[in-house]
């Protein structure tokens, strides 16, 4: 399993994404994971074995790069994006099942062989982001928000900021008193560190904007369906009341015809 | 670390004949797991060995100590466990796919005798309907799921039951092995150190963190696996409870061989007063000729059933093909069938449709990311041509599916499913995997068409040489 895999998972959802859900996608993969893959990870490859401690005891090493990077880099930055991608499954999954139900709607309303090419396009076609879909989305957006705020905030916590010192002073067990230990490539850790917080900084940016689009968009649909009311109830009262006669005498004729129908088949 | 796109590629194949709860364990499998492993645990383990350091000039004393510390490297027992949590799974696939060739097999036994049928008969009554049987039969196989139920209703729970024994038992391990986290500190009293030698554990705060994460996973996948098995104990005891109500789903299990305990619910069904007599909500059952001349006995009294079934049986996905009485013996019964004929069959042509489509929808996305035989890059290799790499690992998977769909033409359909990914493959059909699970009927698996019979000899073929290089795979893996 490798981040291909995850790309061809998120591939399928990118499709029922708004613009800037694409955008997002992209951002993800060309920005975010290809850079941790090919550039990050060479980095901090050498993170432990480069990490050097002024001092012969055994052990010291070892304590103080454990001490001074409890989760390396790397791994915060995979599993963040990790994270990161999981909720848009959730988007999948509904929209999966929203097609199925307008699926057998099509299937029920129509009869008839000529259905393959509905279905088909059923499959192509983007659905539209409303209803319970709306809320799926919204709340997938929000968990994304949250777990890259989340990353980024615990990152900044563990190491004190984004930048990389160049030395640092351990006092842990067994080393001896203060012992000076100096970390590899702090510039290079230090740039890419804030590239990668700086696109993950993007990331919510957008993010935050497709949740205000959605919900700009929800509300202008709301107060559009509440003006077509508005303009319904202000008729002509005599022709709603025809049309309410109107409504009984159909209710009547169908009843008619269901009780002749069972007539027929009993 | 190997390539794990092998056994995601046949994990997707499983994917297919899960329920929905399964699917979603698949899916923690695959990326929780799996991904997590692959892209970040196994570096934080690389080193494991070589910054291993003990307080210590005595040669020897350092290889011993690690021996003792790490009898098994985290790593490697992690991909162990998921080969045996997953492995489960391959055995309910095997059956799975076997249900689906004997079934394939019936499907074709009766086209070829509706073929001579055909012939033989002149009235044209009879030819039209034995042609719609025939399109019936056609559009069958395009469903490509084995119903649950039966022998592989069994098979599937106690798939999931191995699963939770083995997922326990590997969780008992590890925390027997290991404990919750890594000390960084960790005495040595082996021979050749002398007396008790401080040794020191590279990134043991690291590692404790993905080590209960692990953990964490690995409970959130039993707890699944739990829940997947009450999800079936409460479907099979609202079978039972509400078995009258489901009398027309389950009037076509009266003609199944294989289900005795289906027979005693025909029984029921034969006796259960009928509610409406509206044909039209009758589900239709595809009777084998040989025991048409036994549906007689049952017509009379088996009435259609109640019409609220027909909004069960409607969210039950679409999938589920209403059952055909077909009765060219019964003429007083011919003119009310006639009546919900149209009805009804367009209903079955739509589903079977919807089955074929959903089956065929992903297929699109096959073509354009198969390009043909890729080497399977490790991670680490990937680092030089990443964008490249990112397209072939998605197209790994589909390497084992060209080699297949090579060997046998005939089995465009059951490769091609594996093309898409199994996200938007699978959860296009969950929905519809639930409720065909909860219809049981065997004949209704007859009608359900799994056109992969021709197809499954290669894949057994093509399955061995999988194990081959699995097992080759594998092997490096451990090496490392």
């Amino acid at each position: 399993m490798s981040w291909g895999a995850l790309y061809a998972q998120l591939g399928g959802v990118n499709k029922h994404s708004t613009s800037l859900g694409k955008i997002w996608l992209s951002v993800l993969f060309i920005f975010r994971i290809s850079i941790l893959v090919i550039a990050a990870e060479t980095v901090w490859g050498d993170e432990q074995s480069d990490f050097v401690c002024n001092t012969q005891q055994p052990g010291c090493k070892n304590v103080c790069y454990d001490h001074f990077f409890p989760v390396s880099h790397i791994r915060f930055w995979c599993l963040q994006l990790i994270f990161v991608s999981t909720p848009a499954l959730l988007v999948a999954m509904h929209v999966a099942y929203r097609k199925r139900n307008v699926k057998k709607g099509l299937l029920a309303n129509r009869a008839g062989s000529a259905k393959e090419d509905d279905l088909e396009s059923l499959k192509k076609r983007r659905l539209p982001i409303t209803g319970p879909l709306w809320w799926t989305y919204t709340s997938s957006l929000f968990f994304r928000l949250l777990f890259e705020a989340g990353f980024m905030y615990a990152l900044y916590y563990v190491y004190d900021g984004f930048q990389m010192a160049r030395l640092v002073k351990c006092e842990q067990w067994p080393c001896p008193n203060k012992v000076d230990c100096f970390i590899s490539r702090p510039t290079e850790k230090t740039v890419f560190t804030i590239f990668m917080v700086g696109s993950s900084a993007i990331c919510i940016v957008l993010n935050v904007a497709e949740l205000g689009y959605l919900i700009v968009k929800a509300l202008l649909r709301c107060s559009a369906r509440s003006k077509g009311r508005r303009t319904f109830v202000h008729q002509d009262k005599i022709s709603t009341e025809k049309a309410l006669l109107q409504n009984e005498k159909n209710t009547m004729l169908l009843s008619s015809t269901s009780d002749s129908s069972t007539n027929k088949t009993v | 670390m190997g390539d794990w796109n092998l056994l995601g590629s046949i994990l997707e194949e499983v994917h297919i004949h899960s329920t929905i709860v399964g699917k979603i364990w698949l899916t923690i499998l695959f990326i929780f797991r799996m991904l997590v492993l692959g892209v970040a645990a196994e570096d934080v383990w690389d080193d494991e060995q070589s910054e291993f350091v003990c307080n210590t000039e005595q040669p020897g004393c350092k290889t011993v100590c690690y021996d003792q510390a790490f009898p098994i490297s985290l790593i490697r027992y992690w991909v162990l466990q998921i080969i045996f949590v997953s492995s489960p799974s391959l055995v309910y696939m095997g059956h799975a796919l076997y249900r689906l060739r004997t079934l394939e097999k019936q499907r074709h036994k009766k086209k070829a005798q509706l073929k001579v049928e055909l012939e033989e008969t002149e009235a044209l009554e009879d030819h039209k309907k034995i042609e719609k049987e025939l399109k019936k039969l056609d559009e069958q196989k395009k469903v490509r799921k084995a119903p649950l139920r039966g022998s592989l209703l069994r098979t599937y729970v106690l798939h999931i039951l191995t699963r939770s024994v083995v997922e326990v038992g590997f969780i008992v391990g590890q925390y027997v092995l290991y404990g919750i986290g890594l000390a960084p500190l960790y005495k040595c009293e082996r021979d050749p150190c002398p007396n008790s030698v401080d040794c020191f554990v590279s990134r043991p705060t690291e590692k404790s963190i993905f080590m209960i994460f692990m953990l964490v996973i690995a409970g959130a996948s039993l707890f699944l696996n739990l829940l997947e098995i009450f999800h079936l104990g409460v479907r099979k005891i609202k079978q039972t409870i509400y078995g009258s109500k489901y009398n027309g789903d389950e009037d076509s299990i009266c003609r199944s061989k294989k289900n005795s305990m289906v027979q005693q619910v025909c029984i029921l069904t034969n006796s259960s007063p009928q509610k409406h007599m509206h044909l039209t909500h009758t589900s239709l059952v595809v009777v084998p000729d040989k025991q048409i001349e036994s549906l007689p006995l049952y017509m009379p009294m088996a009435g259609p059933p109640p019409s609220h079934e027909v909004p069960k049986g409607d969210p039950s996905g679409s999938e589920q093909p209403p059952r055909e009485n077909r009765l060219p013996s019964q003429p007083e019964f011919q003119t009310l069938q006639q009546l919900g004929a149209t009805e009804r069959r367009s209903t079955l042509d739509s589903r079977l449709h919807s089955c074929s489509s959903e089956e065929s929808g992903p297929k699109g996305s096959g073509p354009p990311r198969n390009v043909g035989q890729q080497p399977r890059a490790s991670l680490r290799a990937s680092h030089i041509e990443i964008p490249a790499a990112l397209r072939k690992q998605s197209r790994v998977s589909q390497c084992k599916d060209f080699s297949e769909e090579s060997d046998s033409p005939e089995s465009g359909n059951y490769p091609t499913a594996r093309k898409a990914s199994f996200m938007s493959r699978g959860l296009s059909e969950s929905p519809s995997d639930s409720p065909a699970s909860k219809s049981g009927s065997d004949t209704e698996a007859n009608r359900i068409a799994q056109g992969e019979s021709p197809a499954i000899t290669p894949p057994p073929a093509a399955g061995r040489r999988m194990s081959m290089s699995m097992i080759l795979e594998l092997s490096s893996i451990m090496k490392k």
